[in-house]
């Protein structure tokens, strides 16, 4: 249909290109006229009109006209084309085993990222566009040369035009959320490598004052709910009412990524009932920061997950044998999100722990076939949401990436519990304790949340934000100061 | 994490050092201080030994009661030396000795105080610099109740990591409380103790040494040589660990009327041991012993113990080998005071060597 159009406007210049007999003739006959009439013409309409070629002007008009209806074309050509290569992709091996069929589906995946067909698909539009550009550069130079006026109507909407897809392109550049992205914003991205670094950096340049000036004083119980800001500021909103200190480290922390993930995980719980499903979301939600901007959780929803793992038709909890993969991970993400949230305080949430609470029967007093990394994250959940037993951490005997992940979530309920000021909890105390005393002494980075639950012990602030850091071990004291609260420049080592 | 660590003690020092702290900063530094006491760690180490000097020197308060401050003394302790590894060096000792007499004290009340008692006996035996052991000097240990202390952690039932950190501490106030010139309380029962610690530790040489120069101050004191447990003079088998610059052994072989005494023990293997070690050293001695050495060597050689002869020569030649295979690693006339030790050691053996041969052919 472009292409249509493109060629009206051809044909309509078309004839600039050849000589105008029209007007040739005229010409003659008014000099014939003039000669019977006996009149002699004098200046150079006396001369017969001889034509010298096409105006320039038309034909750089006509020039660009055909390559737009050439552009135009040829995306038309590469869009049939690209209709053939996707029924090719869309066709089911009907021959062959499961494993076949999958090996060849995943080869012409492979095959397509690899020659990176969606590039070429979305330069497909990119045609269309240049297409277009093209064409209201011509009619506006022809139009110019026949009539200002009219040219101008015509100029106005074409740069008013360019002037927006130019301001579409830009944000979508530098924003990957932008919805208004083109083929031409990807490409820049790609070609001048615009990552999230760059982000980050122009970010602090562009909000770093307006951040400073939104930082909340002292809020409620649990941060003034009406002093949330637009998302970007969501940093600077406190989880609980411990007072602002200065961060002791300054590594970034993508927390609108976070909003992303768990908007992904709440999406991924209602449409998807599917165990492997399932496992991937319980895997997931570890590695999310809960913080005060994520609104929706599916704290209960992971809840009765963990529920229906557990077999109590004999009066005890048992874990059903072949649920046991899912059971470890629905428990870490259960007491994650769990104590994450209960950090925060929202009532929302409150409503939802309150209802947990209720109908919550112990699960950690268990011994599950000595796996200790479920006896133990069972227990601390029996410890969140109700009663419970005494934790014997020398009776576990933790791996590795647990013990680490335990060590890091049991800060940030050391931080809300001494925060509200209560005492530290004993199994919280008898982790710190069994920690330390093991030998050989576990890795680095539970060493150092260790250590920083002792320093929330003796009041010395840890930032909210310092609590996302998964890793504590990088602290580098430029300066401290013992003026009552410690004053510390703190970077991070990488 | 050091500066964590850094944080958390200035903060505790802070605290502790605070004139009119509240209840509740007493009882969250108690609280650290407790939680981060198991950790292995040297800077731990450090930071707890200085600490702990805070904790002693602090003044006590409504909040900080003497109870409390026991308590941040006895955790602070804990964190310094219970590790094996390293140990941090004392530097004044009396802030320990103040604890370790406070808690011999409460453990001879009935209290058992096995853990601090042992962490402050590890300070003093095996981390006391030379200050610190020129301070221990100044130390009166024959205290009735310091007395009870060291009796009681060298009990049978006491564990014997306490027990060999008390064999190792005693040479440290061994001048003090072998040559008191009163009669120590229960010395018998003393000396079983420890001569069943000495039973129980790892005879490897640091234990020898340290037994050895318990013992040596045993024998030259009137008070405590007749309680000396028999099979313990067997001990004396080990005289090459001691030093030769040992002031116990000097003193000994100083001794004129020693000789006689150790005739008297019923072990007869005593003696002969006592004579080797008098004709390894006998370069050294006084004229007076001298002339006693040779005299009961011409007994010996005239008697049927002649055999006993042929071993202390057979030990000098053991020592001389020993000390020309070291002197191998210096050059020919080294100026290296080892060097000069060795040289002057070897001459010393062989004198000694030729002295007790000529009294061998009589």
């Amino acid at each position: 249909m472009f292409s249509a159009v493109t060629s009206a406007f051809i044909i309509d210049v078309q004839t600039n290109l050849q000589p105008d007999f029209q007007e040739l003739s005229y010409k003659l006959l008014r000099i014939v006229a003039n000669a019977s009439l006996g009149n002699v013409p004098t200046d150079a309409n006396a001369t017969l009109p001889e034509w010298d070629g096409p105006d320039p002007t038309v034909v750089h008009v006509q020039s660009i006209l055909y390559s737009s209806l050439a552009a135009s074309l040829l995306s038309a050509f590469v869009a049939m084309l690209g209709k053939q290569w996707l029924n090719r992709y869309a066709e089911v091996e009907v021959r062959g085993s499961v494993l076949d069929r999958s090996r060849h589906r995943q080869r012409k995946m492979d095959g397509m990222v690899n020659w990176h067909f969606d590039l070429v698909m979305e330069s497909l539009p990119l045609m269309l566009q240049a297409a277009l550009l093209l064409l209201g550069y011509a009619l506006s130079e022809y139009l110019f040369s026949i009539n200002k006026t009219v040219a101008g109507v015509l100029i106005g909407f074409t740069t008013a035009g360019l002037l927006f897809y130019l301001l579409i392109v830009s944000a979508a550049t530098l924003s990957y959320n932008c919805p208004f992205q083109t083929p031409l914003s990807r490409i820049l991205r790609f070609l001048i490598h615009f990552d999230s670094g760059h982000k980050r950096y122009l970010d602090r340049i562009f909000f770093h004052k307006k951040r400073n000036r939104r930082r909340p004083k002292s809020g409620g119980p649990h941060g003034r709910r009406g002093d949330r800001g637009h998302p970007g500021d969501h940093i600077m909103v406190p989880m609980a009412n411990v007072p602002e200190t200065d961060p002791l480290f300054n590594k970034e922390i993508e927390l609108d990524d976070f909003v992303l993930d768990s908007k992904c995980i709440t999406w991924m719980f209602n449409a998807s009932i599917d165990a492997d499903a399932t496992i991937a979301i319980m895997r997931f939600i570890p590695e999310i920061v809960w913080h005060a901007d994520i609104r929706t959780t599916p704290l209960e929803r992971i809840y009765d997950t963990v529920l229906e793992r557990i077999d109590r038709s004999s009066g005890r909890p048992v874990i059903i044998p072949k649920l046991r993969e899912v059971t470890q991970l629905s428990t870490k993400a259960l007491l994650h999100l769990a104590i994450q949230r209960e950090c925060i305080g929202n009532e929302s949430d409150k409503a939802v722990f309150n209802s947990i609470s209720r109908r919550h029967l112990t699960m950690g007093s268990e011994r599950y076939e000595g796996d200790s990394d479920l006896e133990a994250t069972l227990g601390i959940i029996d410890h969140v949401f109700g009663d419970a037993n005494p934790m014997h951490w020398q009776t576990y005997s933790l791996t590795i990436p647990h013990h680490t992940w335990m060590g890091h979530i049991l800060l940030y309920r050391a931080w809300d519990v001494l925060g509200k000021g209560n005492p530290l909890p004993d199994y919280i105390r008898e982790f710190v304790l069994h920690s330390l005393r093991l030998k050989p002494p576990p890795p680095a980075p539970i060493i150092a949340d260790c250590l920083f639950i002792v320093g929330l012990v003796l009041g010395i602030q840890l930032h909210k934000a310092d609590l996302f850091v998964a890793d504590k071990r990088w602290v580098h004291f430029a300066r401290i100061r013992h003026d009552g609260k410690l004053n510390c420049l703190v970077t991070a080592a990488k | 994490m050091n500066p964590q660590i850094n944080r958390i003690y200035a903060k505790l020092a802070e605290t502790i050092r605070n004139p009119s702290p509240t209840t509740d900063e007493i009882d969250r530094a108690l609280e650290s201080m407790e939680l981060i006491a198991p950790l292995s760690d040297e800077h731990v180490a450090r930071k707890s030994y200085d600490l702990f000097h805070v904790v002693m020197q602090a003044p006590v308060s409504p909040a900080y009661s003497q109870e409390k401050k026991w308590e941040a003394s006895r955790r602070t302790m804990h964190a310094a030396y219970k590790w094996d590894k390293f140990l941090p060096w004392v530097e004044d000792p009396h802030d320990i000795l103040t604890f370790l007499s406070h808690h011999f004290d409460l453990a001879t009340g009935g209290e058992n105080q096995d853990e601090p008692i042992q962490n402050a006996l590890r300070a003093l035996a095996y981390a006391s610099g030379p200050v610190a052991v020129e301070a221990l000097k100044n130390f009166d240990p024959t205290k009735p109740s310091f007395v009870s202390g060291i009796r009681y952690v060298f009990q049978n039932n006491r564990p014997s990591e306490l027990r060999k950190a008390a064999l190792f501490f005693l040479p440290l106030i061994g001048d003090q409380w072998f040559n008191t010139p009163l009669p120590i309380d229960q010395i018998k029962s003393l000396c079983v103790d420890w001569a069943s610690t000495v039973d129980v530790i790892e005879n490897n040489d640091k234990a020898q040494k340290a037994t050895l120069a318990v013992l040596f101050g045993m024998i030259n004191s009137p008070h405590w040589r007749p309680h000396i447990v028999k099979d313990k003079w067997r001990l004396l088998e080990y005289f090459s660990s001691v030093p030769d610059d040992s002031q116990p052994l000097k003193k000994c072989i100083d001794n004129p009327g020693l000789m006689d005494e150790i005739r008297d023990v019923a072990d007869p293997t005593a003696m002969a041991l006592w004579m080797r070690i008098l004709w390894l050293k006998y370069k050294e001695l006084t004229p007076a012993v001298q002339r006693q050495l040779e005299r009961v060597t011409k007994d010996v050689a005239q008697g049927r113990r002649r055999a006993e002869l042929d071993a202390h020569q057979a030990a000098i030649d053991s020592e001389l080998t020993t000390a020309e295979n070291a002197l191998t690693q210096y050059t020919t006339w080294s100026a290296d005071p080892v060097a000069v030790a060795l040289r002057t050691k070897i001459e010393n053996l062989q004198h000694a060597k030729h002295a007790l041969v000529a009294l061998k052919r009589g």
